[in-house]
């Protein structure tokens, strides 16, 4: 019974990521292909790190500890990416 | 070897450390004193001769680097490695052994860097900033750009290593009683600027890996003519803003000390400047580095928007500053040494802040962008009050150190050479406003010419009189009267004799060799492996003479010596970690190593950030990029993403074995987990295999390449890192080394596995799908 919820957490990860391809070959490079895939490895990131890292037992000083790097990359991606404008 | 040598290669105390970071910020900052006067001697006069440009570009070049990265930071650690420990009563860092191998990193790294002149071609010169393209090999040809830059890259691994160290310590390592209330002001400091450190060396690392892929194996990463040079811009100043405070905060925190000692009075609103203190860390300096760029091409409304944030920044230094100013203000001051260069350094950074407001008006910056003011403006904030408070730190605690009196009237006239050199030297560069910074000669024109030659001779000056403070550590060391447990009548824990120990005090404090520790905890491994990773960059650069690679190999193998006797020493349990029971909140539900992990992943975070952040910046500027689909093989790149997260599931069991305390599940599902992580490399092996051979698609072949490479293999490596991890793992696991109650190491090692899982559920969809 103990080794249920991983396992469960195991076979949800490989599964979404079966239908990231699956999506993926319905329409490549189409934007809400795009954004469906983006979406899907945001989800399947933040399982990982909530079930397999065990942030969810950790103290919310960790959970700080860690979105304040998210948070300053997010700064840095954002400005790169706007640093010629909207493309 | 004889013991006195021994001791200081192979100590991992903090207070030796504190001194060897002392001793060789001091001998690197001489290099880049000798190389500023040679700069000011050429700029003396119009149309000098002293310098050739080659060699005037190279001189501005290192002496920026070395001053900043190799002087001022490490200066700070010195001080941060021998007091912060005492002040909160803990008996060394958290991990002393990672406490000398970033020091020697640091040592060797400046080595390094400074071989650059030795060979073909000379160092690099295309500025500290290193800006692209003139970093690249196009206008930065041959070894020695590419060993300066990999000294940098020791540089940036010690000091991100460093900040891990000393966070754990703050955090974890408290006496008891040593609540964050009481934490001295000058560790306070030290924390924030650590957490500058943090967040902000991992992007120029990433920034620095990039540029010697670029160099060494031929990507376009910089070299691209759609933003290669932004892309540089935005990773460098990411850190390099962040930079000013590391050099300037620990100064404060030695000011922060000092004026209420030496006032006679409580340092006036103390929580108001550390409120001001960390909101300028995090998240102020994070958010103003753009202003360095206001003239690169970036969108008006980014300039805006940084434009205001440099403004915002200003006004909590103004409250520092103010705090300071009102402790002063109608007390009794007693002006020794110390006090002196406090009163300096504030003095300085009000001007130096003042200009600076200057140039966080990206109107007024199209004016002084590149001009003397630009340096006057800097010089002032990073040399004159970091440097003046750093001076008043070395007075301050020098009878600490060496258990004498320093000489008062020697200390005196070095404050007053100095503030006269120091100010006759930069103040004049306000002036020339008009003239361009970084060009080895000038015209003669009446105005420069004055400027000019005043500022040399106030360099002169300045050289002069820092002369002085080296003459007066060594006459204190020697000849200076006792001096008595508490010179000052200071209240910190640090100067409490009974933590000092009477002997200790009497032979300087770090003479503490003979109570037994040290010697119980000498360790030659940290030394050998910054040696090794010295020689491999060394022939990683080298890499263009045909017995580079042997050099390459032979630095490995130093390597690979050095991390076996590391592991080994661990096996044996020869540096056993003492449990604190002291101050922990509010990480005290973390055991300390646990925490240690979960620190050094957010600076990965921001590594794997900094690299994806280029791939996407590069991807959106592109003019044409391969289809999702047509070179990779996503039934491959599906494959080897279910086998990572696979292990990641086994890893996890590894972790629950333990914890029941069933060895021979560790060692089992640790089992699984290497076959499957080394299946992921082998299947990653035989794709790249493919794509290189069968397909030309190699990292020279274009920015996809270069991108994909780079990414993937950066991935890769954490993935052997771990794989290595793991074999130490189930050697220690057969050894009975773990058990249901201490079994950290696997839960550190499950929480880096998690997370190159997660990083790779980001990077499979971005190249294979997207």
């Amino acid at each position: 019974m103990k080794y249920i919820a991983p396992f469960a957490i195991w076979l949800y990860l490989i599964v979404t990521t079966v239908g990231e391809v699956e999506i993926f070959y319905t329409g490549p490079g189409t934007f809400s292909v795009d954004t469906a895939i983006g979406l899907i490895a945001f989800v399947n990131a933040l399982i990982t790190a909530y079930f397999l890292m065990n942030i969810k037992q950790e103290p919310s000083t960790i959970h700080y500890l860690f979105l304040a790097p998210l948070a300053l990359v997010m700064v840095l991606i954002l400005t790169l990416l706007f640093a010629f404008g909207v493309r | 070897m004889n013991q006195w040598i021994a001791r200081w290669l192979y100590t991992t105390n903090h207070k030796d450390i504190g001194i060897l970071y002392f001793v060789g910020s001091m001998y690197f900052g001489l290099i880049g004193a000798a190389l500023a006067l040679l700069m000011r001697v050429q700029l003396a006069f119009p149309m000098n001769t002293v310098l050739s440009a080659s060699s005037f570009n190279q001189a501005v070049t290192l002496h920026g680097l070395i001053m900043i990265l190799w002087f001022l930071s490490p200066l700070s650690l010195a001080f941060a490695n021998y007091f912060m420990p005492l002040q909160i009563g803990a008996e060394d860092l958290a991990l002393p052994r990672v406490n000398a191998f970033g020091y020697w990193l640091f040592f060797f790294g400046g080595i390094v860097a400074s071989i650059g002149f030795l060979l073909p071609g000379g160092n690099t010169a295309g500025g500290w900033t290193a800006y692209a393209p003139f970093s690249g090999t196009t206008y930065s040809p041959g070894p020695g750009p590419t060993v300066a830059f990999a000294g940098l890259i020791m540089l940036a691994t010690s000091i991100t290593m460093g900040s891990v160290n000393i966070v754990l310590t703050i955090v974890h390592c408290r006496a008891p009683g040593v609540t964050w209330r009481k934490v001295p002001m000058f560790t306070w400091f030290i924390f924030f600027t650590i957490i500058a450190m943090l967040f902000s060396f991992p992007s120029f690392l990433a920034a620095l890996v990039l540029l010697m892929s670029d160099r060494v194996l031929g990507t376009f990463y910089f070299a691209s003519s759609t933003g290669g040079a932004i892309l540089w811009d935005d990773l460098f100043w990411f850190f390099g803003h962040p930079e000013v405070y590391v050099v300037l905060l620990p100064a404060f925190g030695l000011i922060g000390e000092i004026l209420p000692v030496f006032s006679s009075r409580p340092l006036a609103e103390k929580n108001i400047i550390l409120f001001c203190t960390g909101a300028v860390v995090l998240p102020l300096s994070y958010m103003v580095w753009s202003h360095h760029m206001f003239l690169t091409g970036i969108t008006l409304s980014e300039s805006e928007a940084f434009s205001v944030a440099t403004i915002l920044i200003s006004l909590p230094f103004d409250i520092i500053i103010l705090a300071f100013i009102k402790t002063l203000a109608q007390a009794s001051i007693r002006l020794t040494a110390p006090m002196i260069f406090c009163i300096g350094s504030i003095f300085l950074f009000i001007v130096g802040g003042i200009t600076g407001v200057f140039l966080s008006s990206f109107v007024l910056d199209v004016v002084y962008n590149n001009t003397y003011f630009v340096v006057g403006h800097f010089h002032y904030v990073m040399v004159g009050a970091a440097i003046f408070g750093l001076f008043a730190g070395i007075y301050y605690y020098l009878p600490k150190i060496t258990g004498r009196m320093y000489h008062e009237a020697m200390a005196n006239w070095h404050f007053i050479l100095s503030f006269i050199g120091f100010n006759v030297l930069y103040f004049p560069m306000f002036f020339l406003y008009d003239m361009p910074r970084r060009i080895y000669t000038y015209q003669s024109i009446p105005s420069w010419d004055i400027l000019n030659f005043i500022s040399t001779v106030g360099a002169f000056i300045f050289a002069i009189a820092n002369i002085l403070i080296i003459v007066n550590i060594v006459w204190t060391a020697r000849k200076g009267p006792i001096a008595p447990p508490n010179p000052w009548g200071a209240t910190t824990l640090e100067w409490v004799p009974h933590i000092v120990g009477a002997s200790s005090h009497a032979t300087g404090a770090a003479g503490a060799e003979s109570s037994g520790y040290h010697t119980e905890h000498w360790s030659p491994r940290p030394i050998a492996l910054s040696i090794g990773i010295s020689i491999s960059f060394i022939g990683l650069a080298l890499m263009v003479y045909s017995w580079g690679f042997v050099v390459l190999l032979a630095g490995l193998a130093v390597c690979a010596y050095a991390l076996l006797g590391w592991a080994g020493d661990d096996l044996k349990e020869k540096f056993v970690m003492h449990q604190e029971l002291g101050e922990t909140w509010p990480f005290s539900a973390i055991p300390k190593m646990r925490f240690g992990m979960w620190i050094f992943l957010s600076t990965d975070v921001i590594l794997f950030g900094a690299v994806i952040g280029a791939y996407l910046f590069i991807r959106s500027n592109a003019v044409t990029w391969p289809l999702p689909g047509s070179i990779h093989e996503i039934p491959l790149g599906l494959t080897n993403t279910i086998v990572l997260l696979t292990s990641g599931l086994t890893a996890f069991l590894a972790l629950e074995s333990i914890k029941e305390g069933n060895q021979r599940g560790l060692i089992a599902w640790l089992g699984v987990t290497l076959v499957l992580g080394a299946t992921f490399l082998g299947i990653k092996g035989a794709e790249w295999y493919n794509l290189y051979f069968g397909k030309g698609f190699s990292w020279t072949s274009g920015l996809p390449g270069s991108t994909y490479y780079f990414t993937v293999g950066l991935h890769a490596a954490h993935v052997t890192v771990g794989l290595l991890i793991m074999v130490y793992l189930i050697r220690k696991a057969m050894l009975g080394g773990y058990s249901k109650e201490h079994h950290v190491g696997v839960e550190n090692f499950a929480l880096y596995w998690a997370f190159v899982d997660i990083v790779w559920v980001f990077v499979f969809p971005l190249f294979y799908l997207l």
